[in-house]
């Protein structure tokens, strides 16, 4: 049955083949953009988890819904060990995080007072100067530094707000200017040693956050983050995984996904046209061969299997195709630049730069569900309709 | 004797079915191209021409030199004595700000913001989020203490109409000033940045903190049509002078620009894609077509037709494929964008994107462009000239003699 059906196929090859190839770059279409939307995905998950967010925090609870500087985890070496305990392997980093007014001679910005644990923090890269050594040594952002006229060396007066209430205000010296993935950073963060930050904003040993980077790069941490949590005391702390604390990124990243169904949609009725009438074809011009099968007593039922599988066929190979089409296009085109066309950053997030294409294997899951509807939803008409042929008047067609 | 269309015109109707079939391809895929296009189009018309949902203007202007460190000693003479020099096209709404960057403070936190001091009956007109005040009111002219919020700020700082917040910032003779504001009004942004990051005071008010005189640092003018902003800028460098910055919106946001020439390619692209998979579709059609009719063929050459004219015949039933499946498909697709050119389409995922200091609504009024439809129908003929060529050149090959052969 299966060989009869294969035979069929290529019994008008050229027709097969145009059939096999718009199907196939149908198929080429869905695995190029589900390819590239994943990798796409993945980079920026890795730049989000690799940077400022971490793949999850811990915060006292309800800073994520409105931070202040008085909502401090006071404790983090209990937190630390909490994490140890349930997710080994994973690294976390503390930091304090305020707002505040910087000021160098007669330029004032207001900016971001980051806290971060020297030697551990990898957020920026230094562009001048060096790390800061001496007690109040700060860094500035790159395009805060232009901003405000500062060079290693120059003073800076932060303003702020102390835990307690009272006006934070001390004098820095700029060690040297950073540059980050984050325009944020680069533009409105001014970073001290993690002691210097608490000691600024009078906060003891408390910081803000416990950036958690989880071992294994991976988009989904809900079941890292209901571990971290049962090992939490709840009621006065939060962890949140970097979905939680970006809303509208994932919601983006699960919108496109959603669009990938409209793309199958639409490549299934195009394509499944194109595949309905070569079938109806197929199946026309055999019409007095049918009629002598039936003639002969082969059950309506084989028949029908017969011409779905001839289309079946048809979606196997143009599955192969098509992977064959989208592998060459994706290491075809290799890596996209996607700087030249939209850099910058989307709702906060810097958007990645380069993106090195490949095919990824979970693409050919949505492909092969599609070629194989397409075939099958393409060839049923015309299949019913060989099956109910009278075999008597079959016979009588020219 | 009839002409190649209208044989043309009789053999598509033959096999009305697979007509019917090839057509609705064609037409469904025009259709997607129409209304994709119309979105795009839409979303990008929406951006540029509602710059003032992010209180952008289509051409700003400020005095040389302020822009690149935001100096507020470098400032233009107030608004009353700049708005005679300007001459703007009818509906276009102007007005000026004066601004700063500080620190707000409230019992609960303390958050950067930019201060905006404006003139709220003019700003309003400026600025799509002064239009939504959610709770209390915009300050009154006069009012030198009250202060307009957004949402997300109010609920980081804890406050609402009533409360106090002070504002510090560094005055203009480089010392530290603070004053004691009073929240009057929240209002809601479809930018959450914005509503985190901007506040508003009278621009007395603004004045007073950073010790200016009667001084400005930014004019805005929003435009009916986006695509006046090179020439308005162009007349306002020449009636201002010397000593002003004139910008478009073209050059306060490149990526909008970027976006415009990248949609394009998308569309484009996506074009590509879908002819290619319809052209695929029809031609196995028009090639049956042709060979189930290789004896009729054979007997029109035997009879001495040219093998041009037989040429004809069959480019015209492509023709008319491609014409009939262009009316329906573009009807059908004009229909669906002006289905959504009133009340918008909404896109999932928040209230609005924000691109590199673009915001744009999700809320999508789409637009119907004639030039896409023409260009997409172009598509159509291109492909259905190449899918009809196919079949044909057989023809022209074919043997009278064997042709008639063929059962």
């Amino acid at each position: 049955m299966l060989a009869l059906a294969w035979r069929n196929v290529w019994r008008n090859a050229r027709r097969s083949i145009i059939t096999m190839t718009a199907l196939g770059v149908g198929v080429a279409g869905i695995v190029a953009i589900f390819s590239y939307r994943e990798v796409t995905n993945e980079v920026i998950v890795a730049d989000i988890t690799a940077g400022l967010v971490g793949h999850l925090q811990v915060h006292a609870l309800g800073y994520q819904e409105a931070p202040a500087i008085g909502l401090t985890v006071d404790d983090p070496v209990q937190v630390e060990a909490a994490l140890e305990g349930t997710l080994p392997g994973a690294k976390s980093e503390r930091r304090v995080i305020g707002a505040g007014l910087a000021g160098s001679g007669d330029r004032s910005a207001p900016v971001m007072v980051l806290g971060l644990e020297p030697g551990v923090s990898n957020l920026y890269t230094l562009a001048t100067g060096h790390e800061p050594v001496a007690a109040k040594e700060v860094l500035a952002g790159k395009d805060l530094a232009n901003d405000l006229g500062l060079t290693p060396g120059s003073e800076l007066v932060l303003v702020s707000q102390g835990k307690d209430g009272s006006v934070a205000n001390d004098r820095y010296t700029v060690a040297g200017t950073f540059t980050s993935s984050s325009a944020e950073l680069d533009g409105n963060a001014v970073v001290l040693p993690l002691a210097e930050a608490q000691s600024f904003f009078a906060l003891g040993d408390g910081v803000h956050q416990l950036v958690v980077r989880l071992p294994d790069q991976k988009e989904d941490v809900t079941p890292e983050t209901q571990a971290l949590r049962a090992a939490l005391d709840l009621k006065t702390l939060e962890a949140l995984s970097w979905s939680e604390m970006l809303p509208q990124m994932k919601a983006s990243m699960e919108q496109k996904r959603k669009n990938q169904g409209l793309v199958d949609f639409i490549i299934f009725v195009i394509v499944g046209l194109g595949v309905f009438n070569a079938m109806t074809m197929a199946v026309f011009e055999r019409t007095r061969e049918l009629g002598v099968l039936g003639a002969l007593g082969t059950r309506p039922r084989r028949i029908l299997a017969m011409v779905l599988l001839e289309s079946l066929w048809q979606g196997v190979l143009a599955f192969g195709i098509g992977v064959a089409i989208a592998a060459a296009l994706l290491y075809g085109i290799g890596t996209v630049d996607l700087s030249s066309m939209l850099g910058g950053d989307v709702m906060g997030v810097k958007m990645p730069t380069h993106i090195e294409l490949r095919l990824l294997p979970a693409s050919l899951k949505g492909a092969a569900i599609t070629a194989f509807f397409t075939a099958l939803a393409g060839a049923l008409l015309p299949a019913v309709r060989a099956m109910r042929l009278k075999p008597v008047e079959a016979l009588r067609h020219t | 004797m009839s002409t190649p269309l209208s044989l043309g015109w009789r053999n598509i109707w033959r096999n009305r079915r697979r007509t019917l079939i090839s057509m609705s391809a064609i037409g469904v895929g025009l259709l997607l191209i129409v209304f994709y296009a119309g979105l795009v189009g839409g979303m990008m018309g929406n951006a540029t021409s509602e710059l003032d949902n992010g209180g952008l203007g289509h051409v700003e202007v400020f005095a040389k030199g302020f822009r690149p460190k935001r100096e507020i000693g470098v400032a233009m003479p107030a608004f009353e004595t700049l708005r005679d020099k300007l001459q703007l096209p009818p509906g276009a709404e102007s007005g000026a700000r004066v601004l700063t960057r500080g620190l707000a403070t409230s019992a609960r936190a303390s958050e950067g913001v930019q201060v905006f001091g404006v003139d709220f009956a003019t700003e309003r007109q400026l600025s799509a989020h002064l239009r939504h005040v959610t709770q209390g009111e915009l300050p009154k002219s006069g009012d030198a203490k009250g202060v307009l919020v957004g949402e997300e700020l109010a609920a980081r700082l804890n406050v609402k109409p009533g409360s106090k917040l002070r504002l510090m910032v560094q005055r203009a003779d480089g010392e530290m000033g603070a004053d004691l504001f009073r929240v009057r009004g929240v209002f809601h942004s479809i930018a959450p940045a914005i509503g985190q990051r901007q506040v508003f005071v009278t621009e007395a008010a603004a004045r007073e903190l950073l010790g200016l005189d009667a001084v400005t640092h930014q004019l805005v003018i929003q435009l009916t049509d986006p695509k006046q902003a090179d020439a308005v800028a162009a007349s306002l460098k020449a009636s201002l002078g010397d000593g002003y910055e004139v910008l478009t919106w073209g050059e306060l946001l490149p990526v909008l620009k970027k976006m415009e020439a990248l949609t394009q390619n998308v569309v484009f692209y996506m074009a590509v894609f879908v002819y290619l998979l319809v052209g695929l579709g029809v031609l196995n059609t028009m090639l049956m077509s042709v060979l189930e009719r290789t004896r009729e063929f054979g007997v029109l050459l035997a009879l001495g037709t040219r093998p041009r004219r037989v040429i004809q015949i069959v480019l015209s039933e492509s023709f008319w494929i491609a014409t009939l499946s262009v009316v329906a498909g573009a009807a059908a697709g004009a229909l669906l964008t002006w289905q959504f050119s009133k009340a918008g389409l909404q896109i999932p995922g928040g209230e609005s994107m924000q691109l590199s200091g673009a915001t744009i609504s999700t809320l999508v009024k789409t637009k119907f462009n004639p030039l896409d439809v023409l260009k997409a129908a172009s598509f159509v003929y291109v492909m259905a000239l190449i899918v009809g060529l196919y079949p044909a050149t057989r023809i022209t090959r074919l043997q009278p003699a064997e042709a008639l052969r063929r059962t």
